[in-house]
């Protein structure tokens, strides 16, 4: 964009830029949304509340400093809790933009010249349920069923939540860290990891 | 010429004409059907996983399967009597590979190519979604194994396999003697 | 699947426009119907189910689609992935970084190398690893010659998709000798563990590095004889040409990668705009879609031309590799087991399919605490529900070719 402003440079932050400019926007735009942000490391991310989540994407899609076109990979992790912590499941959306490729300041970064934006989202483990991107990103369609066939976040708001896959009658998400191998699966016995 | 034959003496073509001996051939039906269906098989092209590439490359230029009689790849399994189970097995593909195999005409004969179709190969430990075999659901003649086998090895394999026919005929592997359960 | 009735009017490429919708929004039932008025009035058909695959020659593995076809329209489509799920990400959590990467191999298992090297890279960032500089050069020689390699394969196997066998076996014979190459250097010939964390399992010989020159040159002249075959083939130009349109919006819209993104004309290319490892000292060109020869952005043929020019490309920077190549250690001081540090990573790099992301999290200890990878099929595939929409039959298949597809990455 020709008219995106100038990001100073300052090399003794290590903040990364594209993080940086992501922030900037949700500050200003989705202002009680943002949770927590981490900019400096191999590894900036935002987190944000899952609240509302579409529509933060399509402001970061379609905000001018932003212009992320491409939702590269949705991830999801189990974090399971100990005690009476039901544990939260955090789901990750990496984002890119092609339509920055022009903008010098997306190529200067710190540690890692790779120009995506991470977005966090951790919601509990017992209710895993994240707003839908679909309609944002047609791609993400799907990346969501596997997180949902993988990991067991539901994704609501949208149809068609199936598993990818793994065949319909599966049992679990193998992905959730409390997971077991089933004994046998139509018969067919599977040996657990452990008897091997 | 042999000389004419003694009056009252019994006629015996097979002693006393030697050219009839030596174009005439005692056999068995069993061995001579044996003998043709060992040069002919018609593998089913039926690529799994990273085997398959190497299944391709065996019936490519190089390594040329069809010295060996066994380079009709058929795409249906009604036309073919060999199934290289060139992949890895899972248990989603399970019960299709089975309704393949049940497709094949009589006789058949299956390799299980690579380490996977083996016995789960490098996914057995934690690869919950593999089969540990495909042994458990189809019978299987030879076992081939290597990650993925090289042509060579599979080449090697479909001699061997030609060679079992010959000696057991038929099926080689009736499917009792396996006791595989229905996928 | 024949190609009769294919061109109902029986006329040329630009008649053929008509028919085919894909890569505009994609078209109601109504509009197919529409369009279905124009093959005749008289033919009544009906809606038919029809399951392709996961056993079918035309689905490059165990791909399965079922399509609502209306007439030779297919109407409805739905791609149904995952019979070669081999979770490599539950096997990423319970094995030693070093442990899983022959398991990389295996997903993308027509780039191997490829997906070594990107996979490498991530545990090596998030582990602080330093690759001494002459591994780097190895690491990408190693990957574009597997880039080749697997062009060749995609180009050889396109033809057989649509019916020419002879570019197959033409192609085949580079590719063996380029698999020896490989064979020679890593002891594998298709599944290689020659790129490991911390730099390469061998250096390469001298005698190594003159078969490599021989086998360059021979590609370099082998490359027009298939353009003869394929590309420039008239029937192949009719059967790919303004066929499986994906457009740059509806490309980036479901994350498509790789020769399928440049094709619909983004000037788009990791190893250029964001180099990583060492490619930022190569200067070669990133071929993109363009209507030059036949056909119109984001079609199949250009999705096929992008691969040939590609080949061409990769030469390039292994020549120019070779020349710069510095003396030096291939491999770094590594401990006997690897840990990492507490962290996530998030790496992607430029494999012959396109975009292949590993985003790592790790706890500090020696098994990763989850580790996801983003293979670029995956989304490659996943576009064909929309644009596959009210195109016929026969093209379909040569949609699903163009996107070259490899199963053990989609499902991984």
């Amino acid at each position: 964009m020709a008219d995106a402003p100038e990001e100073p440079e300052t090399p003794a932050s290590n903040a990364d830029p594209v993080t940086e400019r992501a922030l900037g926007v949700l500050e200003t735009e989705h202002a009680d949304s943002v949770v927590a942000s981490e900019m400096t490391g191999a590894h900036p991310w935002i987190q944000v509340k899952a609240e509302g989540l579409a529509d933060l994407m399509r402001t970061l899609r379609d905000h001018d400093d932003t212009q992320l076109d491409c939702c590269h990979l949705i991830t999801g992790v189990d974090y399971p809790g100990k005690g009476k912590d039901v544990g939260e499941i955090e789901v990750l959306y990496h984002l890119c933009s092609y339509a920055k490729r022009e903008d010098a300041a997306y190529f200067k970064r710190a540690e890692k010249n790779d120009p995506w934006v991470a977005i966090k989202v951790r919601v509990p483990r017992d209710a895993p349920n994240v707003p839908t991107v679909m309609e944002v990103w047609t791609g993400a369609d799907w990346h969501e069923r596997e997180t949902y066939d993988l990991v067991g976040v539901r994704f609501t708001g949208r149809p068609d939540l199936r598993r990818i896959l793994l065949p319909e009658d599966w049992p679990g998400h193998p992905l959730r860290k409390d997971w077991e191998t089933p004994a046998s699966y139509h018969g067919i016995p599977i040996i657990a990891p452990e008897d091997l | 010429m042999p000389d004419a034959p003694q009056p009252g003496a019994a006629v015996n073509p097979w002693d006393d004409d030697p050219e009839l001996r030596q174009n005439v051939i005692l056999t068995k039906i069993d061995w001579v059907k044996d003998w043709g269906r060992r040069h002919a098989l018609w593998p089913m092209a039926f690529g799994l996983a990273c085997c398959a590439m190497e299944m391709m490359a065996t019936a490519a230029t190089k390594y040329d399967l069809d010295r060996f009689g066994a380079g009709v790849f058929r795409a249906s399994p009604r036309q073919s009597d060999l199934m290289i189970v060139a992949g890895t097995v899972t248990h989603k593909m399970a019960p299709r590979v089975r309704r393949l195999w049940d497709q094949m005409p009589d006789p058949k004969y299956s390799i299980a190519m690579g380490a996977c179709t083996v016995g789960g190969g490098p996914y057995v430990k934690y690869g919950y979604h593999v089969v540990q075999g495909v042994d458990q659901v189809i019978p299987v003649d030879i076992y081939l194994p290597g990650c993925p086998p090289r042509p060579e090895a599979l080449i090697d394999a479909i001699r061997k396999l030609q060679f079992r026919i010959l000696e057991r005929g038929g099926n080689t592997l009736p499917e009792d003697e396996t006791g595989v359960g229905a996928a | 699947m024949s190609d009769a009735g294919h061109t109902p009017g029986g006329g040329d490429v630009a008649e053929r426009d008509v028919y085919t919708g894909a890569g505009e929004p994609a078209p109601s039932p109504s509009s197919v119907h529409e369009r279905q008025e124009l093959v005749g009035r008289d033919l009544r058909t009906e809606e038919l189910v029809l399951n392709i695959g996961p056993q079918h020659p035309a689905t490059h593995g165990v791909l399965r689609v079922v399509i609502k076809t209306d007439g030779e329209f297919v109407r409805e489509l739905e791609p149904h992935v995952g019979n070669l799920h081999r979770c490599a990400e539950k096997i990423g959590e319970s094995v030693p970084y070093y442990q899983w990467l022959p398991y990389v191999d295996r997903m993308d298992y027509l780039a191997a190398m490829c997906n070594e090297h990107v996979a490498a890279m991530a545990i090596e960032k998030l582990g602080g690893v330093e690759v001494p500089e002459r591994a780097e050069y190895c690491r990408v020689i190693i990957a574009e010659v597997q880039r080749i390699l697997s062009h060749l394969m995609a180009i050889g196997v396109y033809g057989l998709d649509l019916g020419a066998f002879t570019p197959f076996l033409h192609q085949f014979r580079e590719r063996e000798r380029g698999m020896d190459l490989l064979d020679h250097i890593s002891g594998g010939r298709l599944l290689y563990h020659y790129i490991q964390i911390g730099g390469v399992k061998r250096d390469f010989s001298r005698e190594w590095l003159d078969e490599l020159d021989a086998w360059l040159a021979s590609v370099e002249r082998r490359l027009p004889e298939y353009n003869t075959l394929l590309l420039n083939n008239r029937v192949f130009q009719q059967r790919t040409a303004h066929i499986g349109l994906i457009n740059e919006e509806t490309a980036k819209r479901w994350g498509v990668t790789g020769p399928g993104l440049r094709a619909a004309g983004v000037d788009w290319d990791l190893r250029r705009d964001v180099p990583y490892s060492v490619y930022d000292r190569f200067e070669f060109e990133v071929p993109c879609g363009e209507s030059g020869i036949a056909g119109e952005l984001g079609d199949c043929f250009n999705r096929h031309w992008i691969r040939v020019r590609e080949v061409e490309e990769s030469l390039k920077i292994i020549r120019q590799a070779l020349a710069q190549m510095p003396e030096g250690p291939t491999m770094a001081k590594m401990p006997k087991s690897f840990k990492a540090p507490k962290g996530e990573i998030y790496v992607r790099g430029e494999n012959p399919r396109g975009e292949l992301g590993v985003y790592i999290v790790s706890d500090g200890k020696p098994t990763a605490y989850r580790i996801r990878c983003r293979g670029p099929s995956f989304s490659n595939i996943a576009v064909i529900t929309e644009v596959a929409r009210g195109t016929m039959i026969a093209d379909l298949v040569a949609l699903i070719g163009s996107q070259d597809i490899v199963l053990g990455e989609v499902d991984r």
